[in-house]
């Protein structure tokens, strides 16, 4: 363990590239059961893969998990290296404190975010990806308030993903100001995260002052509005 | 700028039939240099100018023979090639010889002395690689009679033999620096088949207009205001993919071959003759970037490291589709140096010499792109490829600003200050723009991909190019928020005056010229190969010096006061080495300023506290007596002799 911090600590500060952290923030909750958790464990994985794959990618995204439903809200994966794939499998149980995610997951955003300052490494405003498939069973109005004042302070750019038809498009609209939510296809999963890795890539190439271009083409082959 | 140093405000041209060139021992010296730049750039300068020859003072043929007899160095050789070269010059009749024999003198003092003499009557040029030597000759520019000074001038052979000039600059060492001469310095250069008239020996007095050409094609107007982007999309009816067939702008046919690169406004392609096609996705092509593209391909811009427009390219139509350009080879700078695992994947046995290497020849493919008004604008690390330290390309030179088309584009890290929140689609950059993401990628090149501004405290890349807080120790003060890391130890491995020329960029704001950082690279270079510093491209420890290295520099070894290792001090005053000093370092309770503590009770700076007692400031600065660096004065022999000679050289120089 101690071993493995000393290695986390090398790769932060060895690696020059200004980061993009990205915090996936995935409903694991009960509805979620059989097919669903399977397809999003797989594109999880996937996403890792991806990110790999590409040189700009791999030294620049960083990535961490927080589920809700199963045992309540979990730190499912921290910030690290991207090889290092999770691979507990995900189980969906319970129900959806997505209030409560949300806001674990912006803290270890920002508790990353003070890694960087701490050492010198340049980051980009990171990444929080919310994907559910119903509706939060907490109070989410303190989550959607800080979420909110984040994006309208251009520090977080947040990605809302409806999976399936009972997904609340309307709750997860209110996280999102500045783009509405979109709903995946069927259990697209794999096509999203692909496209969510190349969409990295563009981060480091963006014109400041300038929105990061997002594909909206590739949209098409996972997501509808 | 660094300029004004070298600005005499009225000259006389440097080429006329009143002009006299000089060259030193060590310009000879330089084998295939010496030749080429003689051959290729002076000597048909020299002959278009009606100045008949070059002048070798008898004392460095002396000198040569000297040399040259002491069989089986590099020395000898070099000197034995020299003799060679200076015999095939006066066969020409492209060199004479003055002086007499044995005589004994320094051939720098003789400089010295007919520069002097001279100075008023002819426009002097002096060929030499010594340093001291183009400080002294170039300072003659500055005397009391320096309205009657005609000019003087010094080159340098470059490693290509091509010209380099001297320019006085206090920062360099020796207050001396050189850089690429411009076009304004207006040599000729020759094509190689030229060169062919050491063999000939030809009587030929003058080479074939032909064969003469200009250094550089007509440069591009330089534009005041940005023009207007018309962005009207450009109605294309058919798209030609892999396989296809397109023409070029002279109806040459060639075939689309493999997908190279996709990217937000078209496909590049291979195609058959060895060329790359950028064909436009449907509506992306604007009728702006035909125009810009066709005053780009409007000049035969060959260059072997940019990848410029040759040709607008149609499809059968006769549509305008996109255009043709060369083929880049290598990896982006992103994917192969600035991440360290990369960089020891795609070049394991590079060292810090081959990073030198790589930013001279960036830096010199910028040159040539600043010599034609083009500005890259968007330097980044995704349009630089790498294929080796002496072989670079640079793409996506569509986006280059040229006359009045601006960059539309730019990365946060390499973006000036002052770019931020304009509208860089309507905004022509400056050269000082240019020059900040110059410096930036020269920081970036040496502390493989750490962008200069990074610090502990710092934010996203954008906010801390506008915060402008370069972290790394200056001189006595310290390090401030510098990055953890390795950064700090490749910054405290560089020699002293890229230090120092990083200070003035990023916290002086007082940006140097390309030039300015070729000629620090031509040094760092130097100093690696003569191993002052680290080749260590990833150094794990601040630099110590060896008692060696620091008494080949003129310093002496001591012993730290405090922890008893030894030491090399730059300074008199220094007692104590560089890490004692740093842990003594407090901020003093006043400025905030650090400062060191010598005695444990000291809790303000030696500033604050002299500010509070203003009277028990004693005389702080010591006169020094001892004026170094000064040649020895000539013996009354030597004198004799040179005024003979001087009397032989004024028969010479009125020929």
């Amino acid at each position: 363990m101690a071993n493995e911090l000393v290695l986390d600590t090398e790769d932060l500060i060895e690696n020059p590239t200004p980061r993009v952290p990205i915090t996936l923030c995935l409903d694991t909750s009960y509805s979620m059961s059989g097919e669903p958790i399977r397809e999003l464990m797989e594109g999880v994985a996937l996403f890792y893969e991806s990110v790999f794959d590409d040189e700009i990618a791999r030294y620049s995204a960083e990535i961490s998990i927080v589920t809700f439903g199963n045992q309540g809200v979990q730190r499912y994966a921290d910030f690290g290296p991207v090889e290092r794939i999770p691979r507990t499998p995900l189980v969906a149980d319970g129900n959806t404190p997505m209030g409560e995610a949300v806001c674990d997951a912006l803290a270890i955003l920002e508790k990353r975010k003070r890694e960087y300052q701490n050492t010198g490494v340049d980051y980009y405003q990171p990444w929080l990806v919310l994907m559910t498939d119903g509706m939060p069973t907490d109070d989410i109005n303190e989550a959607i308030k800080r979420v909110v004042s984040m994006v309208n302070q251009k520090k977080l750019s947040v990605f809302p993903i409806g999976i399936g038809h009972d997904a609340d498009m309307d709750i997860l609209s209110q996280f999102s100001p500045a783009r509405p939510p979109l709903r995946l296809q069927g259990l697209k999963f794999r096509e999203f995260f692909e496209w969510l890795s190349a969409s990295v890539q563009r981060v480091s190439a963006s014109t400041p002052g300038e929105e990061v271009p997002l594909d909206l083409d590739g949209i098409k082959g996972w997501g509808t509005l | 700028m660094l300029n004004i140093f070298n600005r005499n405000t009225k000259r006389y041209p440097l080429w006329s039939k009143n002009t006299r060139v000089f060259i030193d021992t060590s310009s000879l010296m330089m084998e295939d240099a010496s030749a080429t730049f003689m051959w290729s750039y002076l000597v048909p300068t020299l002959r278009n100018n009606g100045v008949r020859f070059v002048i070798v003072p008898k004392s460095v043929i002396e000198e040569l023979d000297r040399l040259a007899d002491h069989r089986g160095n590099t020395t000898a050789r070099q000197a034995q090639v020299a003799r060679k070269l200076v015999k095939g010059l006066v066969d020409e009749d492209s060199a004479e010889i003055f002086g007499e024999d044995d005589d004994g003198s320094f051939a720098d003092n003789l400089f010295q002395t007919i520069f002097t003499r001279f100075r008023l009557k002819y426009r002097l040029i002096l060929i030499t690689q010594d340093r001291s030597l183009a400080k002294e000759i170039l300072s003659l520019n500055n005397s009391d009679a320096v309205d009657k000074i005609q000019g003087i001038d010094a080159f340098r052979v470059g490693g290509r033999g091509d010209p380099m000039r001297w320019t006085l600059d206090p920062i360099y060492p020796n207050g001396v620096k050189y850089h690429q001469s411009d076009s304004a310095d207006g040599f000729l250069s020759v094509t190689p088949g030229f060169s062919g008239a050491r063999e000939t020996r030809g009587r030929q007095k003058s080479p074939p207009q032909s064969k003469v050409r200009k250094s550089s094609i007509i440069p591009f107007e330089i534009r005041k205001r940005a023009i207007q982007l018309d962005e009207t999309s450009v109605k294309i009816r058919w798209i030609p993919k892999e396989g296809d067939s397109v023409r070029d702008a002279k109806g040459v046919h060639l075939r689309l071959g493999l997908e190279l690169g996709r990217g937000g406004e078209g496909i590049t392609y291979e195609t058959d003759n060895n060329l790359v096609c950028k064909v436009y996705h449907r509506d992306r092509l604007k009728r702006f970037t035909i125009d810009k593209i066709k005053l780009m391909t409007s000049r035969e811009v060959r260059h072997p490291a940019i990848c410029w427009p040759v040709s607008l390219a149609y499809n059968s139509h006769d549509e305008i589709i996109g255009y043709l350009m060369p083929k880049a080879q290598g990896k982006e700078l992103q994917r192969s140096v600035f991440i360290k695992p990369l960089l020891q994947k795609t070049f394991p046995n590079w060292t810090r010499l081959h990073l030198v290497q790589l930013t001279s020849t960036i830096l010199d493919a910028i040159a040539y792109l600043h010599s034609l008004n083009v500005r890259m604008g968007d330097i980044n690390a995704r349009n630089i490829l790498v294929k080796n330290e002496s072989s670079v390309f640079f793409v996506d030179c569509d986006s280059y600003q040229v006359e009045g088309f601006p960059c539309p584009v730019g990365v946060a890290t390499f973006l000036a200050p002052e770019l931020y929140g304009k509208a860089l689609r309507s905004t022509l950059r400056t050269a000082e723009a240019e020059y900040f993401a110059v410096a930036t990628l020269v920081f970036m090149l040496l502390h493989p991909g750490k962008p200069p501004y990074a610090h502990q405290g710092g934010a996203d890349p954008a906010k801390n190019v506008r915060t402008q807080h370069f972290p790394y120790p200056r001189d006595d003060q310290g390090a401030q928020g510098v990055p953890a890391g390795p950064w700090r130890f490749m910054f405290s491995h560089l020699p002293y005056c890229m230090k120092k020329a990083f200070h003035q960029v990023f916290s002086d704001k007082d940006r140097l010229t390309v030039a300015d950082w070729q000629e620090l690279m031509h040094l760092y270079e130097n100093y690696l190969v003569k191993k002052y510093v680290s080749d260590d491209p990833f150094p794990k420890g601040f630099k110590q010096l060896t008692q060696e290295q620091v008494e080949k520099r003129g310093g002496t070894w001591r012993i730290c006061s405090t922890c008893g290792k030894g030491f090399g001090p730059f300074k008199d005053e220094h007692t104590m080495c560089g890490d004692c000093f740093r842990s003594i370092l407090r901020s003093c309770v006043r400025c905030g300023k650090d400062f060191p503590a010598f005695k444990d009770e000291h809790t303000m700076c030696g500033d604050c506290f002299h500010k509070q007692r203003p009277n028990r400031r004693s005389p702080a600065y010591k006169v020094n007596t001892n004026s170094s660096g000064q040649r020895p004065y000539t013996s009354t022999s030597q004198q004799s002799s040179l005024v003979e000679q001087i009397n032989k050289l004024y028969a010479l120089l009125k020929k």
